[in-house]
């Protein structure tokens, strides 16, 4: 199993991958981490004409404040999130769902922004960051644009990005209130995709309710789904049990699951169900016990 | 394409196709063959290496990946003739059966107690979590990397007594 | 003084080794220097790689195979096909019990993922990118999936090649004493009966099947190194479809990644690398990747089972009958006719 021939260059600097992207459009393929990348292209499933390999840009790793975000490079691998601790309170879910995400091997490769882009409507990265509002800064030789994840995700590994485009950031807005939240994932053995998993990021007022809701839902659908009814219907409420239950209910009915080897679309839609429902106690009582 | 690169300490710069694997670079034109290929797509962990110091699934990178990098293989276990602390725990604990997931389990040993020395089995269990053994030998492959850290923490001690 | 004798029995036990006592592997030190020696390890000078082109149907009629534009990639030196194989009388092999199989297929596939052609090239990958370029022109045929369509009166006859084969029945077998059995089930106080469906399960060992075949052209003496679990049945049968004596073949089966049964039946693969060995001249290196070993290695259970159990008035299981239609793929493969084995732990 090996690729079929390409050309391949890996550019010092980002402007020169963005004229090459100019250039080549939908015959490069941008190589990052190169865990979902590598197996394509062995299964010769993506034959690109060109490799840009990004490993020796500077400036795309990291994880960082500013300005009211957390800003994570794009080429930052899972590994780095799940050693960025002094996000715990903050951004639990990215802490909690990094873990998760296929195997340790793997994870010392692969990218966020990399698995973002791939968009397999089982990968972890997506549901974590329509949950958390993310947005995504997407540059090309002419400009920048920056894209909210909701909307991002079209299809099965098809996006909002440009083929002349590279991610080059991730930006969560982190606001002043008690946030909390998390991702459960439910596997059949270490290094599966997700036979269900949901992301789950909430934002509690003053007055002890609800203030923002973001619901994130993998591998029960076509692409990564943002449970935007059952976010409103938390907005705003106190988060009382039924409260839970009920938007827990509209998340389940916002999947869109097929069955297969992994369960039937009754059993997978149910599990997200219980999956928001048991995320957000967890993202509750993770935020009352969290300081503003 | 040219790639240079250090694999267990030797610099090497070889002549590729950008689209070589590096664990067929390593196999074929390097000739060290104790890093195997199991299942082609990133399942199983038999061909893991070491990439600066991490372990990594060969079978899915790309050569050219590998350029100013340091790489060590099972080869680069033993130095100086003497057995790595994990290679002993292998053997002590008898964690092996027909030896093909071993080279990749080794290294994935050796990072872990370097990152934690003292690793409960949990952590060991999350730390092998990505490489397979068809043997079955699991329990004792937990035994060889806790043989291993106890053996590390031992010689540290004396080192500093 | 016991306690001394009793720990100078202990000592001694230790000393002398054996039952009871932890032993050191003598294997151990080539593994975990990374020295152990697969098949896959073995480099012989000259030495040429050959990829499977793989069948995408269960059942076709080949009415066409062009490998003309494999053959235009530089490093690739052959494309061998079924209807190559049998000018040589190589195209059908015996199995290890008494079926036989298609080496590369001529008239038709008769499973997904059959044989279908093999590149033989410079480079493995050279033979895989080559590999994707032969073109077989199909024509789908009705296929069947299970031992119940498999049995339907009028099911289409999957192994029609066989003279006087007129159903899907390819093996069948009995054990046991029927009449004791019926005459149980006569006096029984109670029967109890179960229908199940036992999966098919893949022995999916790490190291995949492979060989490399080294056929001298002066001596005519071949040796193939393979991965084997049976590497004397595997002389014996290669000597029948090769025509050689057992003395001019040299099965080596160095270390193996594991095999759990999967390595005993022989593969295609083996046979057509040793053929291309023979006919290039050159030694034949054939290393199944995953995709190949999950689609033809041979598999076990696949099984529905029914059984019934008599029991007697004080509960004790008096008789037993069970009748077990399985999947045994497109041809048996690996049972042995002669087993004696019963039923119940056959595999």
């Amino acid at each position: 199993m090996f690729p079929a021939a390409f050309d391949y260059i890996a550019p010092g600097a980002l402007d020169e991958v963005l004229s090459l992207l100019g250039q080549h459009g939908d015959d490069a393929k941008v190589l990052a981490g190169g865990q979902s990348l590598i197996p394509l292209l062995k299964l010769r499933f993506a034959a690109p004409v060109i490799v840009i390999d990004i490993g020796r840009v500077d400036g795309l790793e990291g994880i960082r404040r500013e300005n009211g975000h957390v800003r994570i490079g794009a080429r930052t691998r899972h590994r780095d999130v799940e050693g960025a601790t002094d996000l715990r309170g903050t951004l639990d879910v990215l802490l909690d769902a990094a873990p998760l995400i296929s195997d340790p091997l793997i994870r010392n490769m692969g990218t966020v922004g990399g698995s973002i882009c791939h968009a397999d409507p089982a990968g972890d990265w997506g549901a974590v960051m329509l949950a958390v509002g993310a947005e995504f800064v997407l540059k090309s030789a002419g400009g920048e644009r920056v894209l909210p994840a909701a909307g991002f995700f079209q299809g099965p590994f098809t996006t909002g990005l440009q083929s002349n485009e590279e991610m080059t950031e991730i930006r969560i807005p982190v606001g002043t209130g008690k946030s909390g939240g998390t991702y459960l994932k439910l596997e059949r053995k270490v290094g599966d995709f997700a036979s269900v998993a949901a992301a789950v990021h909430i934002v509690l007022g003053g007055d002890g309710r609800v203030a923002s809701a973001g619901i994130g839902l993998c591998a029960v659908g076509a692409h990564s789904i943002k449970a935007t009814a059952a976010e409103a219907a938390l907005v705003g409420q106190e988060p009382t049990d039924d409260v839970i239950a009920a938007g827990a209910r509209l998340a389940g009915e916002a999947a869109e699951p097929k069955a297969d080897i992994r369960g039937s679309a009754e059993y997978k839609r149910d599990v997200a169900r219980v999956f928001v429902q048991r995320g957000l106690h967890t993202a509750v009582k993770r935020a009352q016990g969290a300081a503003a | 394409m040219k790639v240079t690169f250090e694999i267990n300490g030797a610099e090497k710069s070889v002549d590729v196709e950008p689209r070589t694997l590096v664990v067929d670079l390593i196999r074929t034109k390097l000739g060290m063959t104790g890093t195997h290929i199991g299942c082609d797509t990133s399942n199983c962990g038999a061909c893991t290496v070491l990439l600066d110091g991490r372990p990594v699934k060969s079978c899915t990178l790309l050569a050219p990946m590998l350029e100013g990098k340091k790489v060590t293989t099972v080869e680069g276990l033993a130095k100086g003739g003497k057995l790595d602390s994990i290679q002993v725990g292998f053997h002590e604990e008898h964690g092996l059966q027909c030896g093909f997931c071993t080279p990749g389990m080794m290294l994935v040993g050796k990072a872990l107690i370097e990152a934690n020395p003292h690793p409960t089995e949990d952590e060991i269990r999350w730390g092998i979590s990505g490489n397979i053994c068809r043997c079955t030998g699991y329990m004792n492959i937990v035994k060889a990397i806790q043989h291993a850290a106890a053996a590390n923490a031992t010689e540290n001690t004396a080192g500093v007594a | 003084m016991a306690v001394e004798t009793a720990e100078a029995t202990e000592a001694a036990r230790q000393a002398m080794g054996g039952i009871g006592v932890s032993l050191a592997r003598k294997e151990d030190a080539r593994f975990i220097h990374g020295q152990g020696h697969y098949v896959d390890d073995v480099v012989l000078p000259g030495m040429l790689h050959m990829v499977i082109v793989r069948s995408p149907h269960a059942h076709a009629r080949i009415k066409g195979i062009d490998s003309s534009a494999a053959m235009a990639i530089p490093g690739v030196i052959a494309v061998v096909t079924g209807e190559l194989l049998a000018q040589h009388n190589l195209a059908w092999m015996p199995t290890l019990s008494g079926d036989t199989q298609a080496v590369l297929a001529t008239d038709k596939v008769r499973f997904q993922g059959q044989e279908v052609a093999c590149v033989i090239a410079e480079t493995k990958y050279i033979a895989e990118d080559a590999a994707a370029l032969v073109s077989v022109d199909y024509e789908p045929l009705q296929a069947i999936t299970t031992p119940q369509q498999a049995i339907e009166p009028g099911a289409i006859v999957i192994r029609d090649e066989k003279e006087g084969q007129t159903d899907n029945k390819i093996y069948h077998w009995e054990a046991g004493d029927k009449d004791a059995t019926d005459a149980a089930f006569a006096r029984a106080a109670k029967v109890v009966s179960l229908e199940t469906f036992y999966p098919r399960c893949h022995p999916a060992p790490l190291e995949t099947c492979g060989c490399v075949a080294d056929l001298d052209p002066v001596t005519g003496n071949a040796t193939i190194y393979m991965t084997s679990q049976a590497p004397h049945a595997h002389r014996t049968l290669f000597a029948i479809v090769a025509g050689l004596p057992e003395e001019k073949i040299r099965i080596i089966s160095p270390d193996l990644g594991g095999g759990f049964g999967n390595k005993v039946p022989i593969y295609p693969g083996y046979v057509v690398a040793t053929a291309a060995s023979l006919l290039i001249g050159r030694p034949v290196k054939w290393i199944e990747d995953r995709t190949d070993n999950l689609i033809s290695t041979g598999f076990a259970r696949d099984y529905y089972m029914d059984g019934s159990v008599a029991i007697d008035d004080s509960g004790k299981f008096i008789g037993l009958r069970v009748n077990l239609p399985a999947t045994t793929g497109h041809s048996s493969r690996m049972r042995n006719r002669a087993s004696s084995r019963p039923a119940s732990s056959t595999s």
